[in-house]
């Protein structure tokens, strides 16, 4: 438990409701954030998406993923929790962590 | 007409603010309610909140969130879910409603603090949609289980738990009256938006969804992830709060904010959310032990984000390591031996398949609480039901309210730690809950715990039946019985049988 | 005076239990007292032992007090810690 806890020490990204919308954001936040591995943990209920260090959703890109337009303030009714720290904008979502450890 | 982009007039429509001119801003900001570390107006202005909304667009998504959360409920309020649902899930929801329904409208009252009282203009705007927020929470609280109270009358303390002498609600509201009810603005932010939300909120309000999907309430796990999106939001007026005071030489008075705070609702959230995951979910529906989601949400995520805002792991760290291994476990029968004095149904759920789970999971289980199992299973096996009832009471933590208890068996870990104080002996758990009250007495040293009031005269004579009364227990409805009516035990009848 | 709460820590049981001491008691009592509170409900007897008591301490190492010694002779006050354990009848 301590070596996952260890392993997975700088993991940022969002927890969001399990629905079409999680479904776009995996989407795409896999080619907003290229080079980015991402551990997806589907928990039923809800999606846990991360990766390490920093990672982006982009408004353009979950609106295509999605098939509709959707807004950045939008994304709140299904972002239940996110690990890291957020920073939001008209266009992004940004999850970070500042120090590296 | 195009409209200008949110960021190219957020900060000035946020940003609200002027120059008192008929009072001082100090009486307008009193430092006992704002901010008592003296940071100065001008630091004030540089708060920035990471998660940034305008009132249209709260507007806009929280309508979207109600609508949903409304009509998932009334969509699935015809099926026959609740006629068929396991009675430990019964359980999960009368404890879940009972401690949280009217404790958002505490939290509601808190960020109206930070609304009023808040140092900053964008504290003060972000706060709103909190107060906002907590309204909503409180309504959908206490409107979900309504429906149910035809069904069984333990539902009503959705509404009522909070107006009672409950022990268990003696002890939520001493939290939540110290970290919500009696503190600044500022220490509030650091307390209640991130020792409290962006930490343990989310083992309630997420880590019981999965359960609840599984179990297929998916009423219940589309309100609280709803719940917990509002949280997810205005949670994120804690970091900023930190990042000045830290900045103006207030890391110590921040890391202790956070430290007391934190301690305190992982003590409640242990048996709101680590009992129902361990024992009140039946076991083909559990999906991640309590221990493994305390690991993924606070030992990784939670200390994660305290260290990368500057401050320190808690000093407990390895203290609360041990206690989610060990709490939850002694609460679980702690509240199955005295269920008369919850209102709920507590299934004790222990049966040989359980217990392997539990081995499994936290491995010397067996050997520690399952001793103390033996012996209940042993009386309910030999037609000694009287002698699962003790006819006394456990000692009660003066700072977090309750029973006092730890490993049993062999391991023999319970012990209450003392404090001489003003010629009162006060008795807590662990070393944390003593901490706690050492680091300002005056603030703690006048509430009484259950026990104290029973050796006090206010509950007099102390007899059982006069404590039950005392605690609302066949007022608002009946008190609690095994969930499962022991069948729990039929596992270890049919071993015997073999 | 009269009864009044001690703390018992009663050997391999989970909670600390609330028992009402009389000054009067002898240990013995009071051991007994303490377990029809703790045995045969969340600690399994062990039949042919002796129950002692002694101050509760940080390293679970005070002398028990003497079985016929009093509630009120032992100096016993208000929610006092006291550890009652099981005991082989030939210990000293």
């Amino acid at each position: 438990m301590s070596g996952s806890d260890d392993a997975r020490r700088n993991s940022v990204g969002p927890v969001l409701r399990a629905g079409e919308v999680a479904d776009a954001v995996v989407e795409a936040m896999q080619q907003d954030n290229p080079g980015k591995e991402f551990v997806i943990e589907n928990r039923i209920a809800y999606v846990r998406v991360e990766t390490e260090g920093e990672c982006f959703i982009r408004q353009e890109t979950l609106s295509e993923a999605l098939g509709r337009p959707i807004t950045m303030p939008e994304v709140e009714v299904n972002l239940t929790s996110f690990a890291g720290r957020i920073e939001t904008t008209d266009t992004y979502m940004r999850f970070y962590l500042e120090k590296t450890l | 007409m195009a409209l200008l982009d949110r960021s190219d007039w957020y900060d000035i429509a946020r940003d609200t603010n002027w120059s008192p001119g008929f009072v001082s801003r100090d009486d307008m900001f009193p430092a006992e309610l704002s901010d008592p570390y003296g940071i100065p107006e001008a630091e004030w202005e540089t708060f920035d909140e990471p998660y940034k909304v305008s009132y249209r667009e709260y507007v806009k998504v929280q309508r979207e969130k109600d609508s949903s959360a409304y009509s998932v409920k009334a969509a699935l309020s015809r099926s026959k879910f609740h006629d068929e649902a396991d009675e430990g899930w019964a359980a999960v929801l009368k404890l879940h409603y009972g401690a949280v329904a009217l404790t958002e409208y505490q939290a509601s009252q808190f960020q109206a603090r930070m609304v009023r009282f808040g140092p900053s203009p964008s504290m003060r705007n972000m706060a709103t949609y909190g107060m906002l927020d907590e309204l909503r929470h409180a309504q959908l609280q206490l409107f979900f289980p309504h429906e149910l109270l035809p069904r069984d009358r333990q539902y009503d303390w959705a509404h009522e738990a909070a107006h009672t002498k409950n022990w268990a609600i003696l002890g939520g509201r001493h939290a939540m009256d110290d970290i919500m009810m009696c503190r600044d603005a500022v220490t509030g932010a650091v307390m209640v938006s991130f020792a409290f939300e962006t930490g343990l909120t989310n083992l309630q309000m997420v880590g019981l969804s999965t359960d609840a999907a599984n179990m297929g309430d998916f009423t219940f796990a589309n309100l609280i992830t709803s719940i917990q999106s509002d949280e997810a939001r205005h949670a994120q007026l804690g970091s900023p709060a930190i990042e000045i005071m830290i900045k103006n030489g207030k890391k110590k008075e921040a890391q202790l904010a956070v430290d007391v705070a934190f301690w305190r609702m992982w003590r409640l959230f242990a048996i709101t959310v680590g009992i129902p995951m361990d024992y009140y979910i039946p076991l083909e529906q559990r999906h991640m032990s309590f221990k493994e989601f305390m690991h993924e949400w606070i030992i990784r995520q939670y200390d994660r984000q305290v260290r990368d805002l500057g401050l320190e792991t808690p000093w407990y760290w390895d203290l609360l390591k041990d206690d989610i291994e060990n709490h939850h476990h002694c609460q679980q029968g702690g509240i199955w031996s005295w269920r008369p004095t919850v209102w709920w149904n507590p299934p004790g759920a222990v049966g040989p398949r359980e217990r392997e789970w539990l081995e499994e999971k936290y491995p010397g289980w067996n050997d520690s609480f399952g001793t103390y199992w033996d012996v209940i299973t042993d009386n309910l096996l030999n037609d000694r039901e009287e002698k699962t009832h003790p006819e006394c009471i456990p000692i009660i933590c003066n700072m977090c309210q309750i029973p006092i208890s730890n490993r049993p068996g062999p391991a023999w870990k319970a012990r209450v730690l003392q404090l001489e104080h003003d010629g009162r002996r006060y008795n807590f758990c662990t070393e944390p809950c003593r901490w706690i009250f050492t680091t300002d007495p005056e603030r703690y040293k006048h509430h009484e715990s259950i026990v104290d009031r029973m050796y006090s005269g206010e509950i007099d004579p102390p007899t059982l039946d006069n404590v039950l009364t005392y605690m609302g227990i066949g007022v608002v409805s009946e008190g609690g019985r095994d969930g499962h009516d022991y069948s729990w035990v039929d596992g270890f009848r049919n071993q015997a049988a073999e | 005076m009269s009864a009044f709460p001690i703390l018992s820590r009663f050997q391999f049981d989970c909670h600390v239990k609330v028992v009402e001491a009389e000054p009067a008691q002898d240990m013995d009592a009071l051991a007994a007292a303490c377990a029809y509170h703790s045995i045969g409900l969340h600690v399994a007897d062990q039949p042919g032992k002796i129950l002692r008591i002694r101050p509760t301490t940080d390293g679970d190492d005070a002398e028990p007090w003497p079985r016929n010694m009093t509630v009120g002779e032992a100096g016993l006050k208000h929610y006092e810690c006291i550890d009652i354990y099981f005991t082989d009848p030939g210990a000293a």
